[in-house]
């Protein structure tokens, strides 16, 4: 079965990062790292298709394994029923061990899909030098003056849909939130994002043609935080750098850039309209007019146009 | 009600404390009178940040060069009290704005020349906001002044009449300010590129010079008025006493007497439950309770025939207004208007949106909402209280408006002492302040 085979998957995956090691020996330039880093990508891509299609073919084991009982029920000849029965329980050996192999895919697509983020990230830092100040996640600098946010999860309502809407105090359980106050603060209460989100100021596009970082653009007064990253100043404008190369490490030049945002769980966007300004220098874009009122999960999404006239999209989350 | 744990550990402690000081003798504080006042250090920095002391000046207002000038700011305030700049000689801008009644006029909606389609708004505060008007449509004070002088439910003049009637009776104070004032002698008629179509027609034939000068005095005269505004202070209110106090004393236990002699029980609960379970600083925050952001909600639709599209007009209006901090008339360079280069003109959450008032004075200050829809702050709290989403009708809207309020589930008691605590931000009237008294 073709399964059988692409057990050794996970094997050829691991491939590129052991062949990198082997050649520590040499310092392994910028292109290296992109290069190995398409390969893992590839990889990765493969595994999720084998996931997807593992998982596929477990449901329609399922469905299979769901008409032969139904069958066996309905058979009149003890004969006939046990046969059903058998090839169902044959079946359902099948079904697990395709769930096992999609589970396997998926995790092996998932970790090598990060091994190949890592590798953009690092031939980029390697490619753009001094040009990229900080590789941690863009925060916000602490204000207590803005400490709010409003936290209506509803927006668009109908009207009957007033009973579900729950109170403002809902948002607040009793697990730690600001137990030096005695004061309760709805909103203080930081909206909650999940907790394994990738919050990395480098991200891949959607189709995957692009590797892209961001930062803070330095002016005047601006603090810094972990790792020399410029904070977000709350309820500023201010510009950001959004440098932008292709998978081979090519700055992309020219490309026709959306900037939206918004917030997950308030549904509401930017308080502003941030829009790319200038092309600073290749792939190094100014984007001015970013601004954020408040702090907690928000989402910022380029959707980009290349010369080529495909449309792809970056998106970075930010817990600020 | 629901007690928060910091509060139940606090009096716990207390009580044990009591008790083991006492020996077992029975505590003879009254624990829910102590409790109110009890606020802690993190308590005590955050209700810092809604004092009036910690209120900063106005922020810098690049485009007018003359916004912190004193000189500019007393002819402002001859122009906002002068009946001789309207239509007939019968309103200023101090027949809206009465400074006895904290620069509104107690009206559901404006009411000059004509009735107008919202309230109007206190001017208290009005220096601290990006955005002019219940629909930001104006993104200046200075450019704000103008909108009235030519409105015709307003003051009622054109542009050309004002301008002459101004150097009329300014001309020397505006030429001390503003240099050389222009010969408006060419000019005979009644002329502006926002009044009836005669008005207009008239404006049309002007000298390009001509349009230009009149421009400049009007723009001119919006700078001064603006100047004006921001030379007005409010004085501290009880509630701003009353944290002072507790940043001063830190919340010890000896400062109880005076913090109770600032702010009843009623008074503090209320200001727990507008801090906490009824949500209001989510929105009203900051010295002048108020993010000026804008939000929907869903306060009654004054007229279902014609909905009020609020901030979603406000910012087509405002991409086309002639007096922005982009315009000519502006002193700032372009780098320097980045609210208005970075507007956000789209988004379904600016339909029906309106911008946060401030609550100062707001006990004072019925009636209350974009148009006064609710007669006193007991509406307001049961709106607040049990709100019904906003109106839609997809023939006028063009989304579904979003709505920005959740039900609070108060009882009586509790909204009271909201309404008990929201009479705290009542300032006194400042007799002796030259820009309040005219």
């Amino acid at each position: 079965m073709i399964y059988d085979n692409l057990r050794y998957l996970s094997i050829i995956v691991l491939l590129p990062v052991l062949a990198f090691a082997q050649t520590s020996g040499q310092t392994p330039s910028a292109t290296d790292y992109f290069n190995q880093g398409v390969e893992t990508l590839a990889a990765s891509n493969s595994a999720r298709i084998l996931a997807d299609k593992a998982i596929l073919d477990a449901n329609k084991r399922r469905k299979e394994i769901v008409s032969l009982r139904a069958q066996a029920r309905k058979a009149a000849a003890p004969e006939i029923r046990q046969n059903l029965k058998r090839s169902a329980d044959r079946l359902a050996l099948e079904l697990k061990a395709l769930q096992t192999k999609g589970i396997e895919f998926r995790d092996t697509s998932k970790t090598t899909f990060k091994d190949a983020l890592n590798l953009f990230e690092q031939g980029m830092v390697d490619k753009w030098g001094a040009q990229i100040r900080s590789r941690n996640p863009i925060l916000m600098a602490d204000s207590t003056s803005l400490f709010f946010a409003h936290n209506t999860k509803i927006r668009s309502v109908h009207p009957n849909m007033l009973n579900k809407m729950g109170t403002p105090t809902d948002e607040i359980n009793d697990s730690g939130f600001q137990r030096e106050m005695s004061l309760i603060v709805p909103a203080l209460a930081r909206q909650t994002a999940p907790p394994d989100l990738d919050i990395s100021s480098f991200q891949i596009s959607r189709e995957q043609r692009y590797f892209a970082h961001i930062e803070v653009k330095p002016e005047q007064g601006f603090q810094s935080g972990d790792g020399d990253a410029l904070l977000v100043p709350p309820n500023n404008i201010h510009k950001w750098l959004l440098l932008l190369n292709d998978l081979q490490g090519e700055p992309v030049t020219g490309a026709n850039i959306e900037i939206v945002g918004h917030m997950p769980g308030h549904v509401h966007g930017l308080p502003t309209q941030p829009r790319v300004t200038r092309e600073l220098s290749p792939g190094v874009y100014l984007v001015e007019g970013v601004k954020f009122q408040m702090k907690g999960w928000w989402v910022m999404q380029f959707n980009l146009e290349g010369k080529d006239n495909n449309s792809d999209s970056i998106t970075f989350n930010l817990v600020l | 009600m629901r007690l928060s744990v910091p509060i139940i550990q606090l009096k716990l402690f207390r009580i044990l404390t009591a008790i083991a000081l006492t020996g077992w003798q029975c505590p003879a504080l009254s624990a829910s009178e102590t409790d109110a006042y009890a606020f802690t250090a993190a308590d005590i920095v955050f209700l810092k940040t809604f004092s009036l002391s910690s209120l900063p000046p106005p922020p810098l207002a690049p485009s007018n060069s003359y916004a912190n000038n004193i000189r500019a700011a007393k002819l402002g305030k001859s122009l906002f009290f002068d009946l001789g700049l309207s239509k007939g000689e019968k309103f200023s801008c101090a027949s809206c704005h009465q400074p006895q009644q904290y620069f509104t006029d107690g009206l559901a909606r404006a009411r000059a020349h004509g009735t107008a389609r919202r309230s109007t708004p206190t001017l208290l505060g009005a220096a601290w906001s990006p955005w002019q008007y219940w629909d930001g449509r104006k993104d200046s004070l200075w450019s704000q002044a103008l909108g009235p002088i030519e409105h015709p439910g307003e003051m009622a003049l054109d542009r050309t009449s004002f301008a002459k009637i101004l150097l009329q009776r300014y001309g020397d104070e505006y030429r001390g300010l503003f240099g050389n004032t222009p010969d408006l002698s060419a000019p005979q008629k009644q002329a502006s590129p926002l009044g009836d179509a005669a008005a207009i027609e008239n404006w049309e034939s002007l000298s390009d010079r001509s349009r230009r000068q009149i421009n400049r005095v009007f723009v001119n005269a919006g700078k001064a008025l603006m100047a004006y505004q921001r030379q007005l202070r409010l004085p501290r209110a009880r509630f701003d006493r009353f944290v002072d106090s507790l940043a001063r004393t830190q919340g010890e236990k000896d400062a109880r007497t005076e913090l109770a002699s600032i702010l009843s029980q009623a008074e503090v609960e209320g200001m727990r439950l507008f801090m906490g379970k009824a949500n209001c600083a989510s929105c009203h925050n900051g010295p002048l309770f108020t993010n000026f952001e804008f939000h929907n909600i869903g306060a009654p639709e004054p007229d279902p025939e014609r909905v009020d599209l609020g901030r979603y007009s406000g910012v087509q209006t405002l991409a086309a207004d002639e007096f922005t901090c982009l315009s000519e008339w502006s002193d700032a360079g372009p780098t320097q208007c980045e609210e208005m280069r970075f507007l956000k003109r789209a988004g379904a959450e600016l339909v029906g949106a309106f911008k946060t008032p401030t609550l100062r004075n707001v006990a004072a200050t019925a009636p209350y909402m974009q148009a006064g829809q609710l007669d006193d702050l007991a509406a307001v709290l049961n709106h607040y209280n049990v709100p019904k989403p906003p109106l839609y009708d997809r023939e006028q809207h063009p989304n579904r408006p979003h709505f920005d309020i959740l039900p609070l589930k108060l009882d009586d008691t509790e909204m009271a002492s909201i309404a008990a605590f929201l009479a705290t931000l009542t300032s006194h009237y400042p007799e002796d302040d030259i820009w309040w008294n005219q």
